[in-house]
């Protein structure tokens, strides 16, 4: 059982490593712009994500404390990664830098409360998950509301932002799912098993979305106010590196 | 990698096999049907938020640069990085683009053309227009300047336009046709004013030809006359001297016989001296070959005086043989009686005694013999002087004859040349007989031709003058003529002051020369 979910842990690494150097090749490649690109923020999704899951496998930070058992190395990781996955979605939609910083602590708020609610019990874990729940949906509303009106203005970069939303709001869905169902809520589901889901998803939620960024690296060339997806100024596109299920 | 990038199914079925493979190991692992539940909704979300996005994502962008496309913008290439059946819809879309970009440029040419051409043909029927009306007003000023000129105003000319080659060249001809026809009319004019003056001059010359041509037939009277005269005496003349030329003739043929005879004596004594000479020359050749035979026979006198003293060795040759044969018969009956091998010995010399009597008595024989021939010889010589002596008698003989004949050959020559002068002589009299009798016939034709000539020059004059009148008359009507030409030209106003109206309508023919140029447009 436990080997089983070291394995695991072993292959998230491995994946993420596998982002990081995808992360760092987009942020280093020849021929994008870099600077309007911010591509070296990425490197944090990948990189954190992996030293976090060094960290779990190594069985390194769960604190027990009430009912709950909060494996911290994972929440510290979604601190982090998931307010800069949010906030660059905001960054391709072209918002203002208010939106941006917005959505990224709404995001963090909802990973504290979410925090604490796995912490807690009885009336007070739910109603930190409805708070929880609450800044999810607020996040839906920036996802959905917000940024298209300012991404219907971006051309080229347009299509990536889509992609981004589309890909962040379907898959965190399942995370307060697996919170609910699985042993910090309703307890259906073992702690061992929920791990394996969230390292699951965790890939799942990081990988792909360094590797649509990087298949449309272009969009951030100089006229990407016009629609196109073509390398301006080099001409050329480098053949993909990293996984395939695009 | 390559197979599944190009594959949209592929890259599907990697995504199930890899959630179908995570529900598995979940399920597997827990234990529980929950975990098994929450591990596949979790993988399917997993799942579409991946394969469903991107997807979507795909379709949007397609969208949107169709869209862009079906805006107009058709410069911007429709481009992906995909390279599975998505990605191929770009393609398929750009291709579309290209095609439909340009077919509108084919279409945008084709009407840019289709309005320039259409431009143009407006300008050409506006142009073509605007001609015909230039046309319509330039024929009518043209009809109006010919309706003038048709009523007789030859001065008249259209005022040429310029611009329409056709018109212009109408414009030109007609005016030179009218400058060619001013002049020719004031050319028949001047013409039949000069032939007038002409036709007048003329009648005088007429006049004072009849008269000169009178006088002449008067004199061509007497000429013809004179040479009748003349004609007679000549005739007479010739009469005379064709009898000396007959006479003359008769002459001629007398002295032709003699010099023939003249000529065969000539020939006769010439071929006399021939003959003499031939024999001379025959008498010399007996005479050489005598002397040669006389020599012939005294080198035969000598060769026997040889041949006698050879006979006379062989004769004593034959002597001593013989006393040789006499001591052998000796010496052998002396052997005989002291052996009988003598016998033998007497027997040899009895043969050589034989034939050495025998030799003596054919020297003998030859010795008559050649005595013989001596004899005959001396014989022949004797008769060959005699002959020789005769033989140059005779040629002295021949060659006095041949020169008495050649005397005579002298003679008879000198006679031929003197006949043969006399014959010259009389043949040129015979020929200037001939000839003055052929002159005064020639004079006589002569005359009578002058005769015959005279009377034809009276008839030709007495011709003439009928002529004359025939002329006179002729120049009569021409005058008439000439008189009818000028008061016809009077018609024409060929000096610009306005000629009058005559013959047919002059308005008229205008308005046929307006309807035949001045047409539809």
């Amino acid at each position: 059982m436990l080997s089983a979910i070291t394995m695991a842990y072993v292959l998230a690494v491995v994946a993420f490593a596998a982002g990081v150097g995808l992360a760092v090749r987009l942020a280093t490649a020849d021929g994008v712009d870099e600077s309007r690109g911010a591509f070296w923020y990425l490197l944090l999704i990948p990189g954190v994500a992996g030293v976090a899951y060094v960290a779990i496998a190594l069985g390194i930070g769960s604190v027990s404390l009430g009912t709950g058992t909060l494996v911290v190395p994972r929440y510290v990781d979604w601190l982090v990664t998931t307010p800069v996955l949010v906030g660059y979605v905001g960054y391709v939609a072209g918002a203002p830098r208010r939106w941006v910083v917005g959505v990224m602590v709404a995001d963090a708020m909802m990973i504290l409360t979410g925090a604490g609610a796995t912490l807690l019990a009885g009336p007070a874990k739910w109603s930190l998950f409805a708070v929880s729940a609450c800044f999810h949906i607020s996040l839906f509303g920036a996802l959905y509301v917000v940024f298209p009106r300012y991404a219907r203005q971006q051309g080229k970069r347009h299509a990536l932002f889509e992609l981004l939303q589309n890909h962040v709001g379907l898959l965190w869905l399942a995370y307060p799912l697996v919170w609910l169902v699985g042993a910090p809520g309703l307890g259906y589901v073992s702690a061992a098993s929920v791990s394996l889901i969230v390292a699951y998803l965790d890939v799942v939620a990081k990988v792909p979305y360094i590797y649509f960024v990087w298949k449309r690296r272009f969009v951030f060339d100089a006229d990407a106010s016009v629609l196109d997806t073509r390398p301006g100024r080099t001409g050329a596109a480098a053949a993909p590196g990293g996984p395939a299920d695009d | 990698m390559g197979a599944l990038s190009d594959r949209y199914g592929a890259k599907l079925t990697l995504g199930y096999a890899v959630t179908a493979v995570f529900v598995a190991v979940v399920g597997v692992v827990a234990g529980t049907v929950e975990a098994t539940v929450l591990a596949a909704a979790s993988g399917l979300l997993a799942l579409g938020s991946i394969t469903g996005t991107a997807t979507l994502a795909a379709i949007k962008e397609i969208e949107q640069q169709t869209i862009a496309v079906a805006d107009g913008d058709l410069d911007r290439e429709v481009w992906t990085t995909r390279t599975d059946e998505l990605g191929r819809v770009y393609g398929a879309v750009d291709e579309m683009r290209r095609s439909l970009a340009d077919r509108i440029g084919e279409l945008e040419t084709a009407q840019d053309e289709a309005e320039a051409a259409r431009e143009q043909a407006e300008a050409a029927r506006r142009e073509a227009a605007e001609q015909a009306d230039d046309y319509q007003r330039i024929a009518e000023r043209y009809a109006g300047t010919m309706q003038r000129a048709a009523a007789g105003d030859t001065t008249q000319r259209v005022d040429v336009a310029e611009g329409y080659p056709a018109l212009k060249t109408i414009g030109e001809e007609f005016n030179t046709t009218m400058a060619d026809l001013s002049a020719a009319l004031g050319e028949v004019e001047s013409f039949a004013t000069q032939a007038r003056g002409d036709i007048d001059q003329a009648r005088q010359g007429t006049t004072e030809l009849q008269s000169t041509v009178e006088e002449t037939v008067d004199r061509a009277d007497i000429i013809s006359e004179l040479a009748r005269e003349q004609r007679s005496r000549i005739e007479a003349a010739s009469t005379d001297l064709d009898d000396l030329s007959a006479t003359a003739e008769e002459v001629a043929a007398t002295v032709d016989t003699v010099a023939e005879k003249s000529t065969t004596a000539a020939g006769a004594s010439e071929s006399a001296r021939e003959s003499g000479r031939e024999a001379i020359e025959e008498l010399e050749a007996v005479q050489r070959e005598i002397e040669e035979a006389v020599a012939k026979v005294e080198t035969l006198t000598d060769s026997t005086e040889e041949i006698t003293e050879i006979v006379d060795i062989i004769r004593g040759v034959a002597e001593e043989t013989n006393m040789l044969a006499l001591n052998a018969s000796i010496e052998a009956a002396r052997a005989g009686d002291d052996g009988g091998s003598g016998d033998g010995f007497a027997v040899v010399a009895e043969e050589v005694k034989q034939l050495a009597g025998e030799t003596q008595s054919r020297a003998d024989d030859i010795a008559e013999m050649i005595e013989e021939v001596r004899a005959d010889t001396d014989a022949a010589v004797e008769s060959i002087r005699s002959t020789e002596e005769r033989v140059v008698a005779g040629t002295e003989t021949a060659k006095s004859v041949l020169t008495n004949i050649e005397s005579i050959a002298d003679s008879v020559e000198e006679i031929d040349i003197g006949v043969a002068e006399i014959n010259d002589a009389t043949a040129t009299q015979a020929e200037a007989a001939q000839a003055t009798a052929g002159a005064l016939d020639d004079i006589t034709d002569t005359s009578r031709s002058a005769e015959d000539t005279a009377t034809d020059i009276r008839e030709r004059v007495s011709h003439q003058q009928t002529v004359l009148d025939d002329i006179t008359e002729a120049m009569s009507t021409v005058d008439t003529t000439s008189e009818e030409l000028l008061a016809g030209l009077d018609r024409f106003d060929t000096d610009g002051d306005g000629g009058d109206v005559g013959g047919r309508s002059a308005s008229e023919a205008g308005r046929q020369v307006a309807a035949t140029d001045g047409g539809e447009p």
